[in-house]
């Protein structure tokens, strides 16, 4: 990865909220807002209620939503479909439908933001087998899958050795100094840090 | 309760161990009872409208798409270009 971001005839043009070993890579960075510079729906990874936040704090120094920097590279390269000028409301309120019963006739970009809405089926929690079933073929638990092995040869989970030419395998493992790896190159959460 | 949390699905074997560990409170009885089961991600509790968000429709027909773990393979392939076929691991979605 290394030796193709520092190709002379590849262009990387990188967004990111803080600088990182990648971003030094870039021939353009363009520096993006943190999530507490910006308002966003929130639909969880482990659970299921939906919330919405305002921005925290303006966007520090020349930093950016995401959403505006994707605005300003669209007017910028003559895109001119109405989606490319959406407001980050209605950005939110075509992310979700808000006709479907679980928003509770709530429209996205207008839920409280002192309220969690949890997602229900007919009312209830989903429970498998009691209100929601899997999405395969059979309604079933396929132990074997059928579709996986004529997608990928794949009807039962196997096994395939790594085949490497190097005796070591370089991992990542997460940090107990931190949640995520956003901070990850800041002297305070990795007082160690490796080179390049 | 399992959870599995992110990650293993980005490495060779990830897709069967998650499979396998799916299989784990099948073979137990375990789904659908208080205190027990899985917890995955939660992505489709939602009412999300990815077509909506992700224009699909913008992207030419025949658009060259390929793997996140590849990219830096590939972008050191000379030959990319002259490609007439994916590579074993490159997705197309469409």
């Amino acid at each position: 990865m290394k030796q193709a971001l520092a190709r002379e005839d590849v262009f990387v043009a990188g967004i990111e909220v803080a600088m990182t070993d990648s971003m030094a890579y870039a021939d353009v960075l363009l520096p993006a807002c943190t999530h507490f510079e910006h308002a966003d729906l929130y639909p969880a990874y482990g659970q299921q209620y939906l919330q919405r936040a305002e921005a925290i704090i303006a966007p520090v120094g020349e930093s950016l939503p995401n959403t505006e920097i994707f605005r300003r590279l669209a007017a910028k390269f003559g895109l001119t479909d109405p989606a490319f000028r959406a407001s980050d409301a209605e950005l939110m309120d075509a992310a979700l439908r808000s006709d479907d019963p679980r928003m509770q006739g709530l429209q996205p970009s207008r839920i409280p933001v002192d309220r969690a809405i949890k997602m229900q089926y007919g009312g209830a929690e989903p429970v498998l087998f009691d209100n929601v079933a899997p999405r395969t073929p059979s309604g079933k638990i396929e132990l074997l899958s059928q579709t996986l092995g004529d997608r990928y040869g794949a009807i039962l989970p196997g096994y395939r050795p790594l085949v490497s030419q190097y005796p070591l395998t370089l991992i990542t493992p997460a940090s107990d100094k931190r949640i995520t790896s956003t901070f990850g190159a800041s002297r305070k959460v990795t007082p160690r840090r490796c080179s390049r | 309760m399992i959870a599995w949390g992110n990650g293993l699905e980005r490495n060779q074997n990830g897709g069967s161990g998650l499979r396998a560990i799916a299989a784990l409170p099948a073979l137990a009885g375990k789904f659908g009872v208080a205190g027990g089961g899985l917890v995955g991600g939660a992505g489709h509790a939602f009412p999300k409208t990815l077509d909506k968000l992700t224009r699909a429709d913008f992207v030419p027909p025949q658009t060259r798409t390929i793997n996140i773990l590849d990219v830096g393979r590939l972008v050191l392939d000379d030959n990319l270009n002259r490609q007439s076929r994916p590579s074993s691991y490159t997705t197309t979605t469409r």
